[in-house]
Order: structure tokens, then C-alpha cells, then sequence
């Protein structure tokens, strides 16, 4: 009996699915650069099972229902997992990190006479001086204010301590013209979210190599990406997903193939290419494209492809 | 289990010990399935495809219905947030009502529960504003893919289909390959009528007639039972009963077998029979199905 069979049948996690949760839970860990949980140093076996009890006590039933009702068999059931540490694993590195900066923006903004604090009914918030009453727009104008802030990069934030000059000033111009979009007050939490958003890549990413994205056969990653965009650069900053995904791009894939190779319909392509191309354009901010390079990077980003 | 452990492996196994599904997804519990109704809520299969919904409309051949998953924190903002207190599931929810279109019913696979009254304010849990997920902040998040990835498997379900459509081209096969009654009555081991309502058009063949039909017209199995003429309409609808997929599941020649070929199968079984077995329009839906699902069951 297959594990998705046993856990259907006996509405209970039995060996199997435990080795099958610790199989590729370790997979997840190994092949992104998460952190492993606060007491340990490195990813073992009992750090994995940390992961695992961590996500299965805030939400266990919720993840197992989901996975249940959603898969068909053994193959779809371990990519519906996968996702879901992965994503549990990006949500608490994105809650610590905007949990930080929420505690850096108090400090910054508490010392520029510009901003103000005050409480709403949510709790703590901030406002331009002169600012009344409380912002209840959507979040997604804030975070369009946010994107029109340009030269946001920061090197580097230390995990603690004084904010370095430079991120300290990016962070107070995206700040400030967030609160000026939102002309009242915003509370912290969301106010950090959308600052968190717009300088993300706070920490560096994991390099990965090519032969981990592009495994065996008779293609050469190198070859096949090297010269074009500055690719294999790129492709080496970036997560394995999203690098497996620009190598396939960058091979002229089809969409039948990237749907095949990535185990994904055609929607969930499109939305995983938005999202890189918001990182290679990232990654390519410091570069001045030529016309061949831009059209290179429409192409990629699906703007006359997928 | 039996695992041993300590420390963090101790506390997974004591927090995993203590999780069991709800009672209407595990196998063993599946009761006989009701007819579809508002506010029921259904697993949605068809293929590698599977969703849940609730039922908000109920048409003849589709019904209309709002897609709903378990996790909340994977809600955007477009997604209701229902509470454990909404559903006999005992389940939060969280209801895609951006989301809400029409499947066919014979996609439905399992009743899994139902929306409960409201104890105060509108009765509708979906129609009133109430509390949403989180708005998206761009590309980047998770939560984008995740809703991606739902509508691709909803949108597969949502076009499913089993009946050749419009086709009912076998008689023109025949003709183009030289094939005439008499000798399509020896291949099949049909009466000669019934041999000569096949090459009119007017009726069927079942997938042993087609296996044995197929190499004289160069066609395989699935590609003479393509030709056929569409089943009656009446004929489709009691087989896409959901009460009828598990019986029908059970007639499955192998596990790989799709449910196409299952159903296509069993539609020409029945209306081959009804038609050999009546000379005016044939009918009685519900009982030759019954009788082909109890038949075709027990085969070996």
C-alpha cells in the first residue's frame, strides 16, 4: 500500500508517511539555504524533526487535510509537502525578518523629527508629521510606492546593532514615501512588511552551482547558459527552483516542457516566471542592458513567450 | 509508530500521534454518496486533478462551485476565511470565491461535509464580507503560486469530459475500409441487424467489438470506441451520477486504466445492448446500468 493509500486509509501519519515527511523535509533544507532552527547549528536529523513537529503543531490538521484532499497519488502527494515546508520555512525566515526590521524601523524613525508614532486600533503605527487620521487603503497601493523608490540596494544589514549609513538611509526614503502614499497612519507591522518587500534579499542568497540545477546528460549548463545575460551569474545567485526554471527558459523550453520538468500547469509556470523575473531584474539593477540583452530578458520574463 | 527518538523526534512523534484526518476523508468511512445540494461540500477528482468545493448552484449536466482549501495562512486577500464552526468538516476554510465556476458533475467524488446555518446574520457564509487573507505585496510571494497552482487544477477538472463529442464517424470507417454487413457480422459475432445498424450509424460497438474490428480498419480500441455514435443524453446522465463512480471504478480493466476509457466503455456497453435489445428508441436508463455495473463489477 502507498503511503497516500495507508494515510487515506487510516486517517492517522503511520511509519511510511513519517519517512516520507523526513525524506523530503531534508530535501527541502538541503537544497534551499533556510536556516535551521534557533538550538541548532547545521540541518540534522533532529533539527529536520524540529522543522517538522514546529510546523505540525501550529498547523498540522490544516496541512494534512490539504495534502489528503489534494492528492492523487504517492508523486503528487510528496510535491504538495515539499511546498509546504518550503513555504513554512520561507514564512518564519520573512516573519523573523520583518520582525527585526519592524524593531530597526522603531529605532530609525523615532530619531527623524519627520515621523511621528502614535497607536491605531491594530496597535503601534507611524505617520508623516502633520498626517492625520489612520490609513485603511490597500496594502498593494503601499507597496507600489514602495517599487517607485529607486537604488534600494543593501549589501548587507547586520542581524543586530546599529543600522550601517547607507541601509539607513534607504530605509528612511522607502519609509517615508510609503507613509507619504498612505497620508495617515500605518501600523508597524505593515509598514515593515512592505519596507521588507521592496529591499528584500536583506541576506544573501545560497549559491548554488549549475550541475545541481541542470543534473547529468549530455548538455553542459555551462555551455548552454554562459554569455547570454551575463546568465550563468544569474543563474548561480539564485535559488535551485527559480535557477532550474531560468535554465530552461534560457534553452528555449516550451511551455509543455517547463509544465513537465517543473511537475506544474501552465498557471502556475507563468506565476513562478513573474517572480523570477522580479528577481533577475533584481540582480541585473547595477547593469546597463543592450537592445540584444533587453529583448533577451523580455523574452525570458514571458513578455512574447509563455 | 514505532520509532524511537528523543528531543525533537520524541515531540514530532507526540504531535504527529495526536493528528487524525476528519471522518469523511478517510477511505473506510466513505458513506453512499448524496445528491448534490447547495452548500454540500464535495472532493472534486478528475485525472491527477483534485480540489474541494462547495456547491452553490446545481444544473442538469454542471454545478456551480466555490473552490475551498484548509491552510488560512495561504489565504490572499480574494479568499474568505471560514471558521471551524462553518462546516460539519470541523475545519476552518478558506472559500476562493474569485474562484467560483462550474465542473461537470461526474467529477464529484466524495460528499465530504456541509456548510451549517449561521446562528446570527446572513445565512450565506460566502455572499457578506468577512474576514479575507492577507493582500499579496508581489511576485515573489508564495501564496501566488499557490493559487496558481490551484486554478491549473481546477481548470483541469472544470474541462473534463468523457463523451466523444459529435464524432459518430465509425459508419464512414467502415465504408472508406470495404467493410460490408455481412462481413461485419462475422467479426463481431453480431446478428446481421444488428451488424447493419453499426454500419448505418445508428448504433455502437462495445470494446470487444472494437477489439476485434480495430486491426481490419487500422484503428485501436480507444480509436474505433471514439468513432461511435455519442450515447444518449439520458444514458450519460445516470452514469455521471456521483452515486455510480465507485461502481464504476470497480469495473477499471487495470489501475492505469483512465476513467475516459472506464466510462466510454461502459456507455457503449449499455447502449450496444439496449439497442440490440429494443427496436424503437431505447430507454430505461437506471436499471441497464445497474445491471452492466453489476455484471462488469465481477469480472475478473
Amino acid at each position: 500500500m502507498g503511503v497516500l493509500a495507508d494515510l487515506a486509509a487510516s486517517g492517522r501519519v503511520g511509519p511510511d508517511t513519517y519517512s516520507m515527511l523526513c525524506e523530503v523535509a531534508g530535501r527541502v533544507v538541503r537544497s534551499h539555504s533556510f536556516p535551521p532552527p534557533a538550538s541548532y547549528t547545521s540541518w540534522t536529523d533532529e533539527a529536520v524533526a524540529d522543522l517538522l513537529a514546529d510546523l505540525f503543531s501550529t498547523k498540522g490538521m490544516s496541512v494534512l487535510t490539504q495534502w489528503v484532499a489534494s492528492a492523487t497519488d504517492d508523486a503528487s502527494l510528496k510535491r504538495l509537502v515539499y511546498k509546504s515546508i518550503k513555504n513554512h520555512l520561507i514564512d518564519q525566515a520573512k516573519a523573523t525578518e520583518v520582525g527585526k526590521l519592524r524593531r530597526r524601523l522603531d529605532t530609525l524613525l523615532s530619531a527623524d523629527d519627520r515621523f511621528e508614532a502614535t497607536n491605531v486600533a491594530g496597535g503601534h503605527a507611524w505617520t508623516l508629521k502633520g498626517s492625520v487620521g489612520t490609513w485603511q487603503g490597500d496594502l498593494g497601493d503601499l507597496v507600489a510606492a514602495a517599487a517607485r523608490v529607486s537604488r534600494v540596494h543593501i549589501a548587507s544589514l547586520p542581524p543586530s546593532g546599529p543600522t550601517p549609513r547607507a541601509a539607513k538611509e534607504v530605509l528612511l526614503r522607502v519609509a517615508h514615501a510609503v507613509l507619504a502614499e498612505a497620508d495617515g497612519a500605518v501600523r508597524d507591522q505593515d509598514l515593515a512588511r512592505v519596507v521588507q518587500y521592496r529591499v528584500a534579499y536583506l541576506h544573501p542568497i545560497r549559491e548554488v552551482s549549475l550541475e545541481e540545477v541542470v543534473p547529468g546528460g549530455d548538455l553542459d549548463p555551462y555551455e548552454a547558459v554562459d554569455g547570454r545575460l551575463e546568465a550563468r551569474e544569474i543563474v548561480e545567485a539564485l535559488p535551485p527552483d527559480d535557477a532550474q526554471l531560468l535554465v530552461l527558459l534560457l534553452n528555449e523550453a516550451t511551455t509543455e516542457d517547463i509544465c513537465a520538468q517543473l511537475s506544474c500547469g501552465p498557471g502556475e509556470a507563468r506565476a513562478r516566471i513573474a517572480g523570477l523575473r522580479e528577481k533577475v531584474e533584481y540582480l541585473l539593477r547595477d547593469k546597463t542592458l543592450d537592445e540584444e540583452q533587453s529583448r533577451e530578458l523580455g523574452r525570458l520574463s514571458g513578455e512574447d513567450g509563455i | 509508530m514505532t520509532q524511537d527518538g528523543s528531543g525533537a523526534q520524541s515531540r514530532l512523534l507526540d504531535v504527529l500521534a495526536r493528528l487524525r484526518l476528519p471522518e469523511a476523508l478517510i477511505h473506510d468511512s466513505a458513506s453512499i454518496a448524496p445528491l448534490p445540494a447547495p452548500d454540500q461540500l464535495w472532493r472534486l477528482l478528475w485525472g491527477s486533478s483534485a480540489a474541494v468545493g462547495i456547491v452553490r448552484e446545481v444544473h442538469e449536466d454542471t454545478l456551480e462551485m466555490c473552490p475551498v482549501t484548509f491552510v488560512p495562512d495561504e489565504a490572499t486577500q480574494s479568499a474568505h476565511l471560514l471558521p471551524a464552526t462553518s462546516n460539519t468538516l470541523g475545519m476552518e476554510l478558506v472559500a476562493w470565491v474569485n474562484l467560483t465556476r462550474a465542473f461537470p458533475v461526474f467529477t464529484l467524488e466524495r460528499h465530504l461535509g456541509d456548510l451549517v446555518p449561521r446562528q446570527a446574520g446572513p445565512k450565506d457564509w460566502l455572499s457578506e464580507p468577512g474576514p479575507t487573507g492577507m493582500p499579496i505585496l508581489g511576485p515573489q510571494e508564495p501564496r501566488i503560486i499557490l493559487e496558481a497552482e490551484l486554478q491549473d487544477r481546477l481548470q483541469d477538472i472544470a474541462e473534463a469530459s468523457w463523451v466523444p463529442q459529435g464524432d459518430g464517424t465509425l459508419h464512414k470507417a467502415l465504408r472508406a475500409s470495404g467493410v460490408f454487413p455481412s462481413e461485419l457480422a462475422q467479426l463481431l459475432g453480431v446478428p446481421l441487424p444488428t451488424a447493419l445498424g453499426i454500419q448505418r450509424g445508428q448504433l455502437p460497438v462495445d470494446d470487444q467489438m472494437a477489439a476485434a474490428l480495430g486491426p481490419r480498419i487500422g484503428l485501436t480500441v480507444t480509436g474505433v470506441l471514439a468513432r461511435n455514435p455519442a450515447p444518449p443524453v439520458e444514458l450519460q446522465r445516470e452514469l455521471n451520477k456521483p452515486a455510480r463512480r465507485a461502481a464504476l471504478w470497480a469495473t477499471r480493466r487495470s489501475v492505469n486504466e483512465s476513467e475516459v476509457v472506464t466510462r466510454r466503455r461502459a456507455a457503449a456497453s449499455v447502449y450496444t445492448l439496449a439497442a440490440r435489445e429494443s427496436t424503437a428508441e431505447p430507454s430505461g436508463w437506471v436499471d441497464r446500468v445497474d445491471r452492466y455495473l453489476q455484471v462488469a463489477g465481477q469480472a475478473p
